[in-house]
């Protein structure tokens, strides 16, 4: 029992990260600025998850990659695992946007590099899963899905680094480097919450993704089990 | 008043979390519990793959 | 040696094509009826906001039925007299190569025809020329690899186009503005970083594709 609770002891870490975050982020005082006002508290939550799915992401590819050259099919579950991670954090950072979006530009969606971006992101990776199922078990599987992950993420990431930055007109801040990470752009205040919460929502991602894994392999082993019988 | 609010929301988000957290332990436990069923379950095999062999 | 091999495979590519006449023809045929439908559902009115829009969405399709080919025709016993003769870097290399020219044929031929229907806005040909032609070699570069991925699952078509749309879209986004661009009548020196950056995306595919494709080769 006592082994359990210290082997977890990232968890708890991000659990009570996460948790300061929540009530740091509605009670801490915030800079007000004009248009975002209160609403700049969501970034601790909305920047966070984005980063979260970036991290995650960024851990498949270097699993398919990993595949591709060991052939171990670990491997291949361990990207499968940390794409559905990532199109989950995905989504939820598409949502926590389209709130804010909603009370600072007037409307759910605004036609936007970055946020198309973001669509295309998620689409990417639903393709991931839909190449998956079209698919047959086995070794072939495992290999053109880690091609395409490859492919995919290099695709995805110079689109959302390099697009917007050329289209000189996007709305959504960041258009010169990576938004709220510079230190010039946060305010120190906010600091103490912004960084706790980009370390909680890596834990987070980093947790469901070994729980995603575990699940995954009793899987992968119950149907080879059954087909060995 | 807005105070208030402010409070139940940043309550009822704490909660959820929280909520998630535990329903994600329960899930590590039925995992580790299938888990050692399997390893039981192969050992089981590996032994009769060997008396077979015999 | 490496050189002759990737020619050999490119005048093979042609040869059977020339032969059998299936990819070019079926095309421009898709090509025509597309435009004479846009022509029609749109009256022959047209802005050039739309007439841009809708001249990229149309060779993109066409780019996708064309790529979509490259792989799925080649018959499974001709694989084994590839491995004796070539390596998997030649075959993709050879690949991206003719689809490129088979696209930009498809390019000018559709250019022609849309003009034909829908009258010709461009201001600076040069630029939207270089652009075009860029374009396919992009869509050629890109499309191959998920081409060759596509070719081996179930669902050919639809998987193609779902796996393909993604990966397009920052090219296709970047050629749609450059050739918005050129049709307002812009200089190359001012589209020139555009171009840089389409010619970047472009090389980046393309070694990919050269690390990536024996993966998917091999059986």
């Amino acid at each position: 029992m006592m082994q359990t609770l210290y082997r977890n002891w990232w968890k708890y870490a991000g659990i009570l990260l996460l948790s300061y975050v929540i009530i740091g982020g509605f009670f801490f005082e915030v800079p007000l600025l004009p248009v975002l006002h209160e609403t700049i508290r969501n970034i601790y939550f909305h920047v966070g998850m984005w980063f979260g799915m970036m991290f995650i992401l960024f851990v498949g590819l270097v699993y398919s990659i990993r595949y591709l050259l060991y052939n171990k099919a670990d491997d291949d579950q361990k990207a499968l695992a940390s794409v559905i991670t990532g199109l989950l954090f995905g989504v939820l950072g598409l949502f926590t946007g389209m709130i804010w979006a909603k009370f600072t530009w007037g409307s759910y969606w605004v036609n936007d590099p970055k946020l198309n971006g973001a669509v295309v992101g998620v689409l990417t990776y639903l393709a991931y899963m839909l190449l998956r199922a079209s698919l047959d078990d086995g070794e072939k599987r495992a290999r053109f899905a880690a091609v395409y992950n490859v492919f995919a993420f290099v695709l995805f990431f110079i689109f959302i680094m390099i697009l917007p930055r050329l289209a000189s007109a996007s709305i959504h801040p960041g258009l010169d480097g990576n938004p709220a990470l510079s230190t010039g752009d946060l305010a120190p205040e906010m600091r103490k919450v912004f960084f706790p919460a980009i370390a909680g929502w890596f834990i987070m991602a980093w947790w469901l993704f070994t729980i995603l894994y575990r699940s995954i392999r009793i899987h992968f082993k119950i149907e080879e089990i059954t087909e060995n019988q | 008043m807005a105070g208030e609010k402010i409070m139940v929301v940043a309550l009822l988000l704490l909660v959820i979390f929280l909520g998630i957290i535990v329903f994600l332990f329960y899930i590590e436990r039925r995992i580790a519990v299938s888990e050692k069923k399997l390893k039981k379950l192969e050992e089981l095999q590996e032994g009769n793959e060997l008396t077979e062999a015999e | 040696m490496q050189a002759p091999a990737i020619w050999v495979l490119i005048r093979k590519e042609i040869t059977l094509e020339w032969r059998q006449h299936s990819a070019l023809s079926g095309i421009l045929l898709y090509l025509v009826s597309t435009v004479f439908l846009t022509y029609l559902a749109f009256d022959g009115i047209i802005s050039v906001n739309s007439w841009n829009a809708l001249f990229w969405i149309i060779l993109l399709f066409a780019a996708i039925n064309a790529i979509l080919k490259a792989f799925i025709q080649e018959h499974e016993n001709r694989h084994l007299f590839y491995y004796a003769l070539v390596s998997p870097r030649q075959v993709i290399v050879a690949k991206i190569i003719y689809n490129a020219l088979l696209l930009m044929c498809l390019a000018i031929a559709g250019f022609f025809v849309f003009v034909a229907f829908m009258g010709n806005p461009v201001e600076s040909f040069p630029v939207f020329f270089t652009n075009m032609m860029l374009g396919m070699l992009g869509f050629s570069s890109v499309l191959c690899l998920v081409s060759a991925i596509a070719a081996r699952a179930r669902n050919n078509f639809t998987l193609m186009a779902v796996l393909g749309f993604p990966l397009v879209l920052p090219l296709l986004l970047l050629l749609i503005r450059v050739s918005r661009l050129s049709i307002n009548g812009t200089d190359f020196h001012i589209v020139a970083p555009d171009l840089l950056v389409i010619v970047l995306l472009i090389a980046i595919t393309f070694v990919l594709s050269n690390i990536l494709f024996p993966y998917i080769w091999k059986e």
